[in-house]
């Protein structure tokens, strides 16, 4: 469990973050989205417990992250955009990295990493901005870490590679374990999301989970203009025009991340206004 | 006692570090062995200009010193260079699943109790060189009447040299330098360099009312075990 108090966070004298309240729970795979410059990267940051709070807490399993106790590190795996790693070839990274984390599974790293055409015996230095990408994402997830914090995973994927990073995410998804993803890229990960965060100007618009946003939101595609301009958001696609509207009949539709995130940053109180 | 520190998960860690910084380590340990070579390949020529600094003490202890505080100060201030200058290399060093405790003190042995080890064997085989075999083999070349010279016990000149007050300054160096690259940004050593010489001088001042020798040692001592704690807990509590 990790929870928000009251959390802020300042770069110098930009503030990023101000009075935070979350709460993410285990097992659950969570969005995080936001323009850039919102502080996603630093949310996730300050869960990992690399940022000192300027006020308020974050809490990882009661627990403040900031304390940074082995305990923390081994549960915690978080792979940033830029991840760093000294060169050595991917075997010997295994070897050295994987066993400082207990439940780490050598077995789940290669298949992850065959799962997207990495290949064992290169070096480090010689993989590909997006190769690397793979190789820390596979070791992520073979960590078997609590909490997996991904900060734009899916950057530097190629397509194949998305659909495997999916596969593996719906995989390794279970009871004990949370993955927090942030990122500009949503595209087709909608059916995944247990829950999802919206940052605005230092501050969250919008936490759900995905089963209130269906309770409470109608996603559809409609040809007729006036009934898009009834909804309460809408775009125009060659398909039509896809809305959301509140789920007035408790309709089964699929979430569409995309369409909510453009709909909030857009009509914003609209939207939070039927959550609360 | 675990959660603090552990043999097994130290043991991991230093050959993380090893596999991530051989190649700077070794660089260094040949620099140090190169720093003689120099000093031999210099004073060769300078005996042909009829300058003597083989046996000169003054330069000997100049070179010697020179060489433990530039090394011991350098080698303290690349402990943790990346913190503040690179975030990816901060993120990636403070979310290893060791303990503060554990990634401290693996830096602490190689940059002070493995420098002690290199720097005693560097410095004898140099002055053994320097004063047996180079020395000797120069005067033969400049004097036809050349008489061969008792060999130098070096062990015994190097025990001299490495006194308590040597040691200390030499552990106070280590002390303001893993602090600096803890709480530093850009340009450690230079901004670490500037405040011990602004302290030497503060405490030169002080140390000319005081006159004691012993009080002297004592106040680099305590604040070599106090940058040391500072250090640790600062990066305990390291924010990006």
């Amino acid at each position: 469990m990790i929870t928000f108090k009251n959390l802020s966070f300042a770069y110098a004298k930009k503030k990023v973050l101000n009075d935070i309240n979350l709460q993410y729970e285990p097992g659950k795979i969570y969005y995080l989205l936001g323009p850039n410059g919102f502080g996603k990267s630093t949310l996730l940051r300050c869960i990992a417990g690399l940022h000192h709070p300027q006020n308020g807490s974050v809490e990882v399993n009661n627990s403040p992250a900031f304390e940074r106790n082995l305990k923390q590190l081994q549960d915690i795996c978080f792979i940033s955009d830029g991840m760093y790693c000294p060169d050595m070839l991917v075997t010997k990274f295994v070897t050295l990295y994987g066993r400082l984390y207990p439940r780490f599974n050598t077995e789940f790293f290669f298949k992850y990493l065959h799962m997207f055409e990495v290949k064992e015996d290169s070096h480090i230095s010689e993989l590909s901005f997006g190769q690397r990408k793979k190789l820390f994402l596979a070791f992520a997830f073979a960590t078997n870490a609590r909490i997996i914090l991904l900060d734009e995973p899916i950057n530097g994927l190629d397509i194949k590679s998305k659909k495997e990073f999916r596969k593996i995410l719906a995989e390794t998804a279970n009871d004990d374990k949370m993955v927090i993803i942030g990122t500009h890229d949503i595209s087709d990960m909608d059916v995944l999301a247990d829950g999802i965060t919206v940052l605005g100007q230092q501050k969250v618009i919008f936490h759900q989970s995905t089963s209130d946003i269906l309770n409470k939101l109608d996603f559809d595609i409609v040809k007729d203009p006036t009934e898009a301009e009834q909804a309460l958001y809408s775009e125009q696609t060659y398909k039509g025009f896809m809305t959301i509207s509140p789920n007035l009949t408790q309709k089964e539709t699929n979430l569409n991340i995309e369409l909510l995130y453009h709909a909030l940053l857009n009509q914003q109180e609209k939207i939070t206004l039927l959550f609360k | 006692m675990k959660e603090f520190f552990s043999i097994s998960r130290f043991n991991k860690f230093l050959a993380i570090e090893w596999q991530t910084n051989r190649k700077k380590y070794m660089f260094i340990i040949m620099a140090m062995f190169a720093f003689w070579l120099l000093y031999s390949l210099t004073a060769l020529w300078l005996i042909t200009q009829k300058k003597d600094i083989f046996t000169n003490l003054t330069s000997i202890k100049l070179a010697f010193f020179l060489q433990m505080f530039g090394f011991i100060s350098f080698l303290a201030s690349g402990s943790f260079a990346d913190l503040g200058t690179d975030n990816n290399k901060s993120i990636y060093i403070l979310m290893l699943p060791n303990t503060t405790a554990e990634k401290y003190i693996a830096k602490f042995m190689i940059t002070a109790i493995l420098f002690w080890i290199v720097f005693f064997i560097s410095a004898f085989i140099g002055l053994y060189f320097l004063w047996n075999i180079f020395y000797p083999m120069a005067l033969q070349h400049i004097s036809a009447d050349f008489v061969a010279i008792k060999k130098i016990d070096v062990w015994t000149n190097i025990k001299v040299m490495t006194d308590i007050k040597c040691i200390t300054f030499a552990f106070f160096f280590h002390s303001a330098f893993t602090l600096g690259s803890i709480i530093l940004g850009k340009f450690k050593y230079i901004k670490t360099l500037l405040v011990i010489t602004l302290f030497y001088f503060a405490l030169a001042l002080v140390n000319l009312q005081v006159k004691a020798d012993t009080l002297y040692l004592f106040i680099y001592g305590f604040f070599t075990f106090s940058f040391w704690l500072i250090a640790y807990r600062k990066l305990k509590n390291y924010s990006l």
